[in-house]
């Protein structure tokens, strides 16, 4: 994933970039939606730290706001670095449990 | 009031004021609608107030905003002006400078230096404009189907200001040159040191600019092959036809200016503006086949 995910935002990023996967989202729906699938609550403010990490890294976009609540999607660099990303934890995932299975 | 210091909402949006101004213009709004729509403990109040903390640790994440396809429309074909201006400037300079084999003189014969120096600036004046047009093409085409409103309005203002910018340039180059023909004594002073870095300068910005111009057209191709549907497709045909009859619209006040000065490079160069405008609708029309279905379907969006 070209760039990382680095510090304390990490997680949230990746989150994110997975909750927004399959559509644009804004968020409070985006929380709910990551504590759905994941069981990680996001507290706002990590959240808007993590969102606005991912728009200057150009992975995310935010769409015309209605009314207060602004829904961000996937841009194609964004669902890229989520793929990439996705195929990086698949191998280590995998190798986590060769390992697990032969010690 | 002593109520409000057990509510945890009015700590969290009382944090929320420990944001810098830029961040909460930016997310103050909708970090405030998720906040209502919120669970708030204690420990949300500390998560706000060290993403205050943060947010005035790295204030460029509220200031400097993604740079958007349109924004790459707009500042593309600048690059190409600016190579272009500084061309017609220097050979405005060199035009009294009796040194044909450094300028358009040694193709036209020194007897029409004057004319062919001036109508070799507009040539290229048009072919900028061409170029310039062929590449808005692309960007605003892909910009203005698959970008949010954002895109398509820095597009259209870079749309705009390209215009603007090559009408202008096009219009003091048809003035200098009518003024510089009218000067006596042109092609007789020698050459100086400050010419040689004139076209030092020109040589060099020739490659800046097709660095400029890839730097800011890769990030907007790279979506138009990601994204690109059949319907912006045929819009890109379109407007690819359009930019041709744009070119050549804009070629043609200088004909009779190439017909005065029998100037075969000239002719060379008013046949390169009409070869760019060709290639590049044959170009979009490759791409149209290339693109169209069986890998779209029938409402636009790429099954690939």
């Amino acid at each position: 994933m070209g760039g990382g995910l680095p510090g304390r935002f990490a997680n949230a990023q990746l989150l994110i970039l997975a909750s927004l996967a399959d559509g644009a989202k804004h968020g409070w729906v985006m929380i709910g939606d990551i504590a759905a699938f994941s069981g990680t609550v996001l507290e706002p403010g990590t959240l808007y730290g993590a969102l606005a990490r991912l728009e200057k890294a150009g992975w995310i976009r935010a769409l015309p706001a209605d009314e207060r609540r602004r829904p961000y999607e996937l841009t194609c660099a964004g669902r890229a670095a989520l793929a990439s990303h996705v195929d990086s934890m698949r191998r280590v995932v995998a190798t986590a449990a060769h390992r697990l299975a032969t010690a | 009031v002593n109520g409000r210091w057990r509510d945890a909402h009015w700590w969290a949006r009382q944090a929320l004021r420990l944001y810098p101004q830029s961040w909460r213009e930016r997310y103050g709004a909708e970090l405030a609608d998720t906040l209502a729509a919120h669970r708030v403990r204690p420990r949300t109040v500390f998560d706000i107030t060290s993403g205050a903390v943060d947010a005035h640790l790295h204030p460029a994440l509220a200031q400097a905003q993604p740079v958007t396809a349109g924004k790459r429309a707009a500042a593309a074909p600048l690059g190409a002006l600016g190579a272009a201006l500084i061309f017609g400037l220097t050979e405005l300079a060199m035009q009294q400078v009796h040194e044909p084999r450094l300028s358009w003189a040694r193709f036209a014969g020194q007897h029409r230096l004057v004319q062919s120096l001036t109508a070799g600036s507009l040539a290229l004046a048009v072919l900028a404009v061409a170029a310039t047009a062929s590449a808005l093409t692309i960007v605003i085409a892909t910009a203005l189907r698959s970008g949010t409103s954002a895109d398509r309005r820095d597009a259209r203002r870079g749309l705009a200001r390209a215009a603007m910018l090559g009408a202008l340039w096009v219009g003091l180059a048809l003035l200098a040159g009518v003024l510089a023909a009218q000067r006596p004594g042109a092609g007789t002073r020698p050459l100086r040191p400050a010419d040689v870095i004139a076209q030092l300068v020109w040589l060099a910005s020739t490659p800046l600019a097709a660095v400029w111009i890839a730097r800011h057209l890769r990030g907007v191709l790279h979506r138009a092959r990601a994204e690109l549907t059949w319907r912006a497709t045929r819009r890109l045909l379109m407007a690819g036809q359009g930019a041709m009859l744009v070119s050549t619209a804009a070629a043609v006040p200088s004909l009779a200016v190439i017909a005065r000065s029998n100037s075969q490079l000239l002719s060379a160069g008013w046949c390169l503006a009409l070869i760019t405008g060709t290639v590049t609708s044959l170009a979009w029309l490759v791409l149209a086949v290339r693109r169209c279905p069986p890998h779209f379907n029938t409402d636009g969006r790429s099954l690939g």
